[in-house]
């Protein structure tokens, strides 16, 4: 059941990322769907599994883009890795703490691949992409404790309705 | 060792995914399949998007881009009228397949649309899309349902283009930007005044000569050395494009 749970959730944060206006997107209004079960793996669970949902999810991001296959799997899987690793230096239970880090790591992520395609494509104007990825970094932090607290309900991307087993660091 | 390691195979193992895309660099077609699988479930999302767009809604619209399109031209003068009836006698080679966008692309930072055409309507990689007679890119990745449109502001775009300016033509090539324009290279200075029309010229035999692209925004040569710093306005913003059409080899 969990896996459909998580297949259903998949599909859900791909037609998310896909369909997400034009209008609003251009304007950064647009939270990193994709990135979204990776942090909420990396607040509840061990960092391997942290690691392998933001990978996986991340693989999704590559297949739905035009960027080549393990970019965006990459650099989720260790956003999600950094924040399992960090979490027991801060009160993570608190939503407020949640989207800081939230904050902060996916603006890490976005400023990572705006380098990376500065670097690959040198008609990229990195510079004017920079406030899109604020935008976007704000518009994900904002979702991150709201899916992070749906996700203790339900267990989708992380074990920790499982009494807990999952949320050992 | 071997448990220092085990704590640290998350860290290992992504740093092995590091070789993916050097061992992988494009996923296109695994992408397209899977994205072909999820085709059906996207036009419904799209109607639902715009209050139940029907076909003929769809081919209204695409009649009033048209239209629009044909007025901006008009308005351009005479050389770029010359050029656009050329457009329509090299446009005959071609058939169009016409495709509805299903979606936009993942990625913050790239310019692509996945549409509902693929293989099996005659679809390859590298053929011109265009809306009305105006190139807004090309095809890049190919499915069995389903392919992905690179846009001309994409920044790995690039195509060979002329400037209309008065009775000459300045070729150079176009690159995509990501922030929604497009710059032109290669062209001598004084070659393009803002307002000057921009269309495709025979470089690739794929893209028909005389396409629309866009208009100069701005022509400068701020360093002095002979070459202009060209932007252009692309023909159509991404978020207005709807319906597309694919010119594909064996037309009239």
């Amino acid at each position: 059941m969990r896996w459909l749970r998580l297949l259903l959730s998949g599909l859900v944060l791909v037609l998310a990322s896909l369909r997400w206006p034009e209008q609003l997107a251009a304007r950064g209004f647009t939270p990193v769907w994709l990135l979204l079960p990776g942090l909420c793996a990396g607040l509840a669970s061990t960092p391997g599994r942290a690691a392998l949902t933001g990978f996986c999810f991340g693989l999704l991001a590559d297949l739905c883009s035009l960027e080549p296959l393990g970019v965006h799997a990459v650099a989720f899987g260790v956003a999600a890795l950094l924040l399992s690793r960090i979490r027991g230096y801060f009160f993570c239970d608190h939503p407020a703490t949640q989207a800081v880090l939230g904050f902060v790591l996916s603006l890490l992520v976005l400023v990572a691949l705006l380098s990376r395609l500065a670097a690959a494509e040198p008609s990229f104007r990195a510079a004017s992409r920079l406030p899109v990825a604020l935008a976007a970094a704000v518009a994900t932090a904002a979702l991150l404790p709201l899916l992070a607290a749906g996700d203790r309900r339900l267990g989708l991307f992380t074990d920790s309705r499982r009494g807990g087993a999952d949320v050992q660091s | 060792m071997w448990q220092r390691l085990k704590t640290l195979r998350a860290e290992l193992l992504l740093a092995l995914s590091l070789l993916l895309p050097v061992l992988a660099p494009r996923a296109g077609g695994l992408g397209m399949v899977v994205l072909s699988g999820i085709a059906p479930v996207l036009p419904a999302a799209a109607s639902g998007e715009s209050g139940g767009d029907s076909f003929r809604e769809m081919a209204m619209r695409l009649v009033a881009e048209n239209a629009d399109l044909r007025d901006r031209l008009l308005a351009l003068g005479e050389p770029a009228r010359l050029v656009a009836r050329d457009a329509a006698f090299a446009a005959r080679r071609f058939a169009r397949v016409e495709a509805g966008v299903l979606a936009r692309d993942a990625s913050l930072f790239r310019g692509s649309l996945l549409i509902g055409a693929g293989i099996g309507e005659g679809l390859a990689e590298g053929q011109p899309v265009v809306v009305g007679e105006a190139l807004v890119g090309v095809i890049a990745e190919v499915g069995p349902l389903a392919s992905r449109v690179r846009l001309l502001t994409d920044p790995g775009c690039r195509a060979w283009a002329g400037i209309v300016s008065g009775p000459e033509t300045a070729e150079g090539f176009i690159e995509g930007t990501g922030d929604g324009v497009l710059e032109m290279r290669l062209v001598r200075a004084g070659g393009g005044r803002e307002g000057d029309p921009v269309f495709t010229v025979p470089a690739d035999e794929r893209v028909p000569r005389g396409l629309f692209v866009g208009t100069v925004r701005s022509a400068d040569d701020v360093d002095r050395d002979g070459v202009a710093e060209i932007v252009l306005d692309p023909a159509l913003p991404a978020a207005r494009i709807r319906v597309v059409n694919v010119l594909v080899p064996g037309g009239s």
